[in-house]
């Protein structure tokens, strides 16, 4: 009889010590069913159940719901510190969705007063979000700041260097408008340029053979014959090629940034993210 | 001695009333509101867990399984939904209420087993926006004539929804089509102009000059060096596979064309329709 009563009379706190838990053991799902029931039956801290259901979304990947509790956080909190959280949480969901501009957007929102922990945090998914964007200068800078404003956090800020000049070279070394210009002018050549060797030859070869063919169509028949009978061929394969090396220049560049990416993460990422 | 268990019998009913006094909030009732929270918050995983447990536990009242059952269609767990409107007891959809019609509208209208909506509509199931289903559907299975008479009839429904499914409907009716056949016989007459009549200007005028290059290069060849040389054959073997390989890029231009337009309908019909699901 007491049993059932203690039953019967479970609190949303001891709902909340439940899903605190299940939460410590990894088991999301359980912990987030938990501190939703807590905080729908009067759970006294609001802004944490708020913040750990939101915190259970992002384990299982669901952003949407993350995001929509980091909100519901934010609203209930009213600390400073608590609010910071809210929208650091935020934040990530959003990255994790490829939402750059409302990442920033949120960031907006920072009381960039607070603890080293969350500064360091800040400056990392600001810099995550410049790079998203392409704005690679800015992102360095908010990169560098992690080491900055959170020496604890143990950053190897020489690795994060390292890595931006590379990216501030990559546009340079391999550029998509020269590769463009450099094919029209020797057929495969911005493919070398890029180190597509094997695209390189055959765009070469396919335009050298076409050049061979137009010359005996010449000699056999005459200047208008190989204009008209060739050209169309070398017109397509020439510019295709053209615009082959642009569009390789252009991956090219975007798969050494994202090996950077991943150096620059691997070094810089604080605790919390890792 | 009969003091100290009067005390002792007295601490413990103090304390039990105060236990019970506590609300109890796995009970029917607050396991209720909080599976509604979960479902107006759009947890319908979690709410789905609550409503099962509900179900099992207590006597569903008709919104609570109706909120079930579109939890069901939510984490698009179909068959359990499918079952609930398979079973003995509710297979006369025309007794139930409005809400649980339009749910079985929805469910098969998600799984898209359109006949099956025809079906019911044709053997008299009255439910909201009927009109508009049957219009949808006729535009999402590309049946255009079918759904601008349904738009053309008397009497159709003033609702935002209905006008503007109404609009699609006329619309993906007078839309110009085209023609396969006519795109492939104006390849045949002028290479690449059956691309061109399909909208692909770029691709008909490149046809027109690999056709016309090919085909030129054949007559010079058999101009000069005569049937006998296998050089010639080569070459007017490339240009026919160019010509007849147009005609057939022709008639799909123009299948490409018709696809891309009909797309956009059902995109549009699709927005429109499932809104509010």
């Amino acid at each position: 009889m007491f049993a059932q009563s203690l039953v019967m009379g479970q609190s949303a706190e001891d709902v909340a010590n439940f899903a605190s838990q299940q939460f410590d053991e990894g088991n999301f799902a359980i912990a987030s069913k938990a501190y939703n029931r807590a905080l729908f039956f009067g759970y006294t801290d609001k802004a944490f159940a708020a913040q750990r259901i939101a915190e259970c979304y992002t384990h299982l990947e669901q952003y949407k719901l993350a995001g929509d509790f980091y909100d519901k956080s934010y609203r209930f909190s009213e600390s400073d510190s608590m609010k910071n959280e809210a929208i650091l949480g935020k934040t990530f969901s959003l990255l994790m969705e490829e939402k750059f501009i409302l990442g920033l957007r949120e960031l907006l929102n920072f009381n960039e007063n607070q603890n080293a922990s969350q500064q360091a945090s800040f400056h990392f998914l600001k810099g995550i979000s410049y790079f998203g964007l392409k704005n690679d200068s800015v992102s360095f800078n908010e990169f560098i700041k992690i080491a900055t404003h959170s020496p604890l956090q143990n950053i190897d800020t020489s690795v994060v260097k390292s890595e931006f000049q590379k990216i501030f070279r990559y546009d340079k070394k391999y550029n998509p408008q020269r590769a463009y210009v450099m094919s029209g002018i020797i057929p495969g050549s911005g493919q070398f340029a890029s180190g597509e060797f094997s695209a390189g030859l055959n765009s070469m070869l396919l335009i050298g053979g076409l050049y061979l063919v137009s010359l005996r169509v010449m000699h056999i028949y005459s200047f208008w014959d190989a204009v008209l009978a060739v050209f169309p061929w070398i017109q397509r394969y020439y510019l295709g090629g053209m615009e082959h090396s642009k569009q390789l220049a252009i991956s090219k560049i975007d798969n050494k940034r994202y090996q950077s990416y991943l150096k620059i993460l691997k070094a810089s990422t604080p605790g919390r993210y890792k | 001695m009969t003091q100290h268990i009067n005390i002792f019998i007295f601490i413990f009913l103090m304390l039990h009333i105060n236990l019970f006094a506590q609300e109890n909030i796995y009970d029917c009732e607050n396991s209720k509101r909080f599976a509604n929270y979960l479902f107006n918050t759009s947890q319908f995983d979690l709410a789905q867990h609550e409503f099962e447990r509900l179900d099992f536990l207590c006597e569903l009242d008709e919104n609570t399984r109706l909120l079930l059952l579109k939890t069901y269609r939510k984490n698009k767990h179909y068959n359990q939904a499918n079952q609930f409107f398979q079973t003995g007891k509710t297979s006369n959809l025309k007794t139930m209420p409005d809400e649980y019609k339009m749910e079985y509208i929805r469910l098969m209208m998600s799984q898209q087993l359109y006949g099956e909506v025809k079906k019911a509509i044709s053997k008299g199931l009255r439910f909201p926006e009927k009109f508009e289903h049957q219009l949808g559907i006729e535009l999402l299975q590309k049946n255009w004539e079918q759904a601008y008479s349904i738009s053309t009839q008397p009497n159709t429904p003033d609702g935002i929804k209905a006008k503007s499914l109404i609009n699609i409907a006329r619309e993906s009716y007078v839309s110009n089509r085209k023609k396969p056949w006519l795109a492939a016989l104006m390849s045949v007459v002028i290479p690449g102009s059956g691309k061109a009549y399909s909208s692909y200007w770029g691709d008909g005028f490149v046809s027109l000059l690999f056709t016309a290059s090919t085909g030129f290069f054949a007559y010079r060849a058999f101009n000069k060096y005569g049937t006998n040389s296998a050089y010639s054959w080569i070459a007017g073997g490339l240009a026919v596979s160019y010509y007849s390989a147009n005609i057939y890029g022709g008639a799909k231009a123009a299948q490409r064309y018709n696809e891309n337009l009909n797309h956009r309908y059902i995109h549009e019909t699709e927005k429109i329709l499932f809104s509010g699901y």
